[in-house]
């Protein structure tokens, strides 16, 4: 309840913002500048209070930060520093940043993200357009994160006559399996979400994608240059302004948060593996709408 | 210990070398073994760190997937390496998920204790290892990111492996250790030993040539060594070595020459350069030898100077030495080549005559011509440093077998016939008598009573008086020595040369002085004589050239009698003034200052130099009784006495005659101015208490009418 009175007290001329980041490097600097960048150009001017998050004891950590900055809102750039301002039984309203999906803000209120996860419709046309004569095509998701997603991939294949060959991943033990089960004969696999992958695993799919020459769509830059053809990559600063225009709706026009959902990346940064590519015999059109840019490995 | 200290250099610097490369191999063979034990931990350990970091990042996937038949396949062909014990893989719950476990065969005590050693000293214990196996997270959104720093916060821990390391393997890796610490010991041992005893050998062999040549040394071969030895030090000592040895042989050499001298000096006389009394042992003994195998006759002939003495002591001990070489070289030149001569020393000579005739009388036909021979070339007068010197030789003769048959006894035998010869009358030769013997035995029991005799109280004095014509007056006496042992009256013509011989000379002169002294104080007591009576006493050669005889005698006179000039009369002889030194010229001036009067006793029988006469402070001289005694008859006597008394007039001295016995020879003494007389005349020589009645009744006697007479 103190906290409450703190938080939405308009005490004060200009907004106070806690910024968590769970980390320093550039995706996060960026997405921060984009923010504050953002809100500048609206004429408002808040006071920041940045935090770089870590592994120490969060939840204290945080309440102390709350209440030593007073803050009409909390920016959250990664799961991490999300995760550890969720925690907290009462917290001013929250945009989240470079979280990769929605599925982890359900059930939770007074928050609101701008995610990573890029929409199928721009996932299928990316993939088609690559990869035109990709029929036999193999999905791996966590029904749990991306199950939606896979949905909507599916309707979107079936209106162009393709049947996509679903390889639900819920956990770690599954992975082998999954990978065990992968045709030969696939086309293409696309990720969509890594939930349940660490690296080894990764590298494993990529293994799997180069001794057959089959195509893997990943899911960040950092895949593709170890292997993948292409990913769908993310412009942070836009990212930063997409939150940065979130938050000046809830601090602005006093939306609620639950009147603005999540979003997906407004822009697309495709990458590609030029040597993959050429590994695999495959000519991607480069020069079309989907502008794609070189990754090296 | 013993047995190490009879050890030879060689076999000590050996055993010196072996304990010595023994605990330098041992000491090297345990920092190896310590060293290679050390490196092959620290492999060991590096290696199975390395394994369970490799297992680990091998083991993510099928960890983070749960694959326990891939980990078990992941860690078959693992469980075939050596020294490991177990490898256990667990997830991030604790359960296990692969493992496998090798026989489990415990190590040995001495393994185990050695490990724990090891382990508290190094502080490696690498028997269990745990190994985090951990997975980068793919899950946050950072891992879609390409920095390394976003990735490594993704890395959680998912599970570990746990190896643990077989302590089998230690074992074996100790014994190996041990092993290969023995061998390289054992080696540097072999080469160590081989170096040194090639080294030894090298240090040793120059000093066994040293030995060698040292014995050779001993054994009277001087060598050098010629080899050069290696070592500086070494070098040193060889050339220091031959130095030596060359040193010893130059040294070796001067002992010869010396041996020789002195064997020279072991058998021969230096003076005469014939054998001496050691030579003539040998020859003597080969001589008998010799007549033994052959059955003849050997002779010993003992060959004595007669009044040698008195030429040593009158004319000086290089006169008597040139006298003895002339005769040493007269003898040899006389005698056969067959025959032996040797000097006994002092003025006796031996002469061994072989091969006579076995025929005894026949043997002293020739003994006897031989020494006519010997007599007749010494008689001839020597000519030495300007003085014609005639001597007499007195020789006794013994023979082989019939005198003695062994050297000592021929010898004494020869000794005593030569006596004989002696007693005879001089310048003779006489063979042993067995009756002869007696002498020595006289002769040896005189000497030794006569070292005896002041304390056994055998000795007295007789007084033989001293008158003056003139007056009549009994002016002095002169104090006669004599003799009486065992009742006997011995002749002083006996004893006192055996006295000067024996060295008793000395302490009888004393007693004669204190008892002349002692008598004269008594007589001057009781008024028996006059005050101006005098006593005079005989001293011989050997009180004269005593040390401090004049300060002696001054003081036994200013003991008894002192302060009176005058009283004591020492009578000499020309032999103790024939040869003036400066020692014996200060004795009587400083006797004569002291109030003693000096006489020459015997004047006219000495030689002939007169010079001392006006050298010494003399008061009066006494002419000869043998010139006295023919005076009457004989006109040479008469002119000598006429001469000496008119000598001493002419030098202002006194003279006195002594040996008169008549009134004939006073008549000529008066006539011829000569008023000092003694002789039998007055009296013969009295005992004190006979002279005291002789004084008493000196009024009476005839004397006193040839001075009325006159």
């Amino acid at each position: 309840m103190f906290l409450s009175v703190i938080f939405f007290s308009d005490s004060w001329a200009e907004p106070r913002i806690l910024v968590l980041k769970s980390h320093d490097s550039s995706p996060y600097e960026q997405t921060l500048a984009g923010f504050q960048n953002r809100l500048s150009d609206s004429e408002l001017d808040p006071d920041y209070h940045i935090i770089s998050f870590d592994s120490q004891d969060k939840e204290n950590f945080l309440q102390d930060s709350l209440l030593s900055f007073p803050s009409q809102l909390v920016f959250t750039l990664g799961t991490p520093a999300t995760q550890a301002i969720l925690a907290l039984p009462e917290r001013p309203p929250i945009v989240a940043a470079l979280i990769f999906s929605a599925a982890e803000l359900r059930q939770q209120e007074n928050v609101t993200a701008v995610v990573l996860a890029q929409p199928a419709d721009i996932q299928w046309h990316y993939l088609r357009h690559l990869l035109p004569d990709a029929h036999d095509i193999a999905i791996i998701y966590n029904p749990e994160v991306s199950q939606m997603t896979f949905e909507s991939l599916q309707k979107l294949a079936e209106k162009d006559n393709i049947e996509l060959k679903a390889i639900r991943v819920s956990a770690s033990k599954d992975l082998p399996a999954a990978i065990r089960h992968l045709s030969f004969q696939l086309d293409a696999f696309l990720v969509l979400d890594a939930s349940v992958f660490n690296s080894a695993a990764v590298q494993q799919l990529l293994l799997f994608s180069f001794r057959n020459r089959i195509p893997l769509v990943g899911l960040s830059a950092h895949w593709v240059k170890a292997g993948a053809l292409y990913a769908l990559d993310w412009d942070y600063y836009d990212i930063g302004k997409q939150a940065a225009e979130l938050a000046l709706e809830i601090l602005q026009r006093h939306k609620k948060t639950s009147a603005l959902p999540p979003l997906h990346p407004r822009k697309v940064r495709p990458v590609y593996n030029p040597k993959t590519a050429g590994y695999m015999k495959l000519k991607l059109d480069t020069n079309g709408d989907t502008r794609l840019i070189e990754v090296m490995q | 210990m013993k047995s190490f200290k009879s050890c030879s250099l060689r076999c000590r610097l050996s055993l010196f070398n072996v304990l010595l490369i023994f605990i330098t191999a041992v000491s090297i063979g345990m920092i190896l073994t310590y060293t290679f034990i050390t490196r092959e931990f620290e492999a060991r350990y590096d290696y199975n760190i390395e394994l369970a970091r490799l297992l680990a990042k091998n083991s993510e996937l099928a960890v983070y997937t749960e694959q326990q038949q891939a980990l078990q396949k992941l860690l078959s062909p693992v469980r075939h390496l050596t020294g490991i014990k177990s490898i256990t893989i667990i997830d991030r719950q604790g359960r296990p998920l692969a493992s496998f476990q090798n026989s489990n065969h415990p190590p040995d005590t001495v393994a185990s204790l050695l490990w724990q050693s090891w382990v508290k000293t190094s502080g490696q214990d690498f028997t269990l290892i745990i190994q985090d196996i951990v997975s980068d997270d793919q899950q946050d959104e950072a891992s879609l990111f390409s920095t390394n720093h976003s990735l490594k916060d993704q890395q959680k821990t998912i599970g570990q492996l746990v190896l643990e390391t077989d302590l089998i393997y230690f074992q074996d890796l100790l014994y190996q250790a041990f092993i290969r610490g023995l061998l390289i010991t054992s080696l540097i041992l072999l080469i160590s030993l081989f170096c040194a005893t090639f080294f030894s050998i090298r240090v040793t062999r120059p000093l066994n040539e040293l030995v060698q040549a040292a014995h050779s040394i001993i054994s009277g071969k001087a060598t050098k060594i010629t080899r050069q030895p290696h070592s500086k030090e070494l070098w040193e000592l060889v050339n220091a070595f031959n130095k030596m040895s060359e040193w010893l042989e130059n040294y070796h050499v001067e002992i010869k020459e010396y041996q020789r001298q002195l064997e020279r000096q072991a058998f021969y006389d230096e003076l005469t350069g014939l054998g001496n009394r050691n030579m003539l042992k040998e020859h003597l003994k080969s001589a008998i030898s010799y007549a033994k195998r052959h059955q003849k006759i050997a002779a010993i002939m003992f060959l004595d100077l007669d009044r040698f003495k008195y030429i040593n002591d009158t004319l000086g001990h290089s006169i008597g030495d040139a006298l003895l070489q002339e005769v040493a070289q007269r003898l040899r030149a006389l005698l056969r080549d067959c025959d032996n001569i040797a000097r006994m020393g002092g003025d006796e000579f031996i002469i061994i005559i072989n091969d006579l005739n076995s025929y005894h009388l026949q043997a002293k036909q020739d003994v006897s011509r031989i020494a006519k021979d010997i007599g007749k070339k010494l008689n001839r007068p020597f000519s030495i440093a300007g003085h014609e010197l005639s001597c007499s030789f007195s020789i006794g003769i013994a023979f082989y077998p019939h005198d003695g048959d062994d050297t000592e006894i021929l010898t004494r035998n020869a000794d005593t016939a030569m006596y004989q010869a002696k007693s005879k009358g001089r310048n003779t030769y006489s063979f042993y008598d067995p009756a002869l013997q007696q002498h020595d035995k006289r002769r040896l029991s005189l000497e030794h009573g006569l070292k005896q005799a002041i304390a056994l109280n055998e000795l007295f004095l007789c007084y033989q008086p001293k008158v003056d014509l003139k007056t009549g007056k009994l002016v002095g006496a002169e104090a006669l020595l004599r003799w009486k042992h065992r009742d006997k009256i011995i002749s002083p013509i006996e004893f006192i040369p055996l006295a000067e011989e024996t060295g008793q000379m000395i302490p009888i002169g004393d007693w004669v002085l204190s008892t002349v002294l002692t008598t004269l104080r008594e007589w001057r007591n009781s008024a028996i004589v006059a005050d101006d009576f005098y006593l005079s006493v005989n001293i011989s050669s050997q009180q004269i050239f005593q040390q401090n005889f004049a300060d002696q005698t001054l003081a036994i006179v200013n003991d008894i009698l002192p302060n009176q000039p005058g009283l004591l009369e020492l009578e000499l002889t020309e032999s103790c003034l024939l040869k003036p030194t400066e020692h014996s010229l200060l004795a009587f001036n400083q006797l004569h200052d002291g109030g003693l009067r000096l006489a020459i006793d015997d004047f006219g029988t000495g030689y002939s130099s007169l010079s001392y006469l006006k050298q010494f402070p003399l008061d009066m001289l006494k002419i000869d009784q043998s010139f006295v005694r023919d005076c009457l008859t004989d006109p040479s006597d008469a002119t000598i006495i006429r001469a000496t008394i008119a000598m001493a007039r002419g030098l202002g001295l006194e003279v006195i005659a002594e040996g008169v016995e008549t009134a004939h020879h006073i008549d000529f003494l008066l006539q011829e101015g000569c008023y000092l007389i003694q002789g039998y005349y007055l009296s013969k020589p009295l005992p004190a208490e006979a002279f005291v009645q002789f004084v008493r009744h000196y009024s009476q006697h005839p004397v006193h009418a040839v001075v009325k007479r006159q």
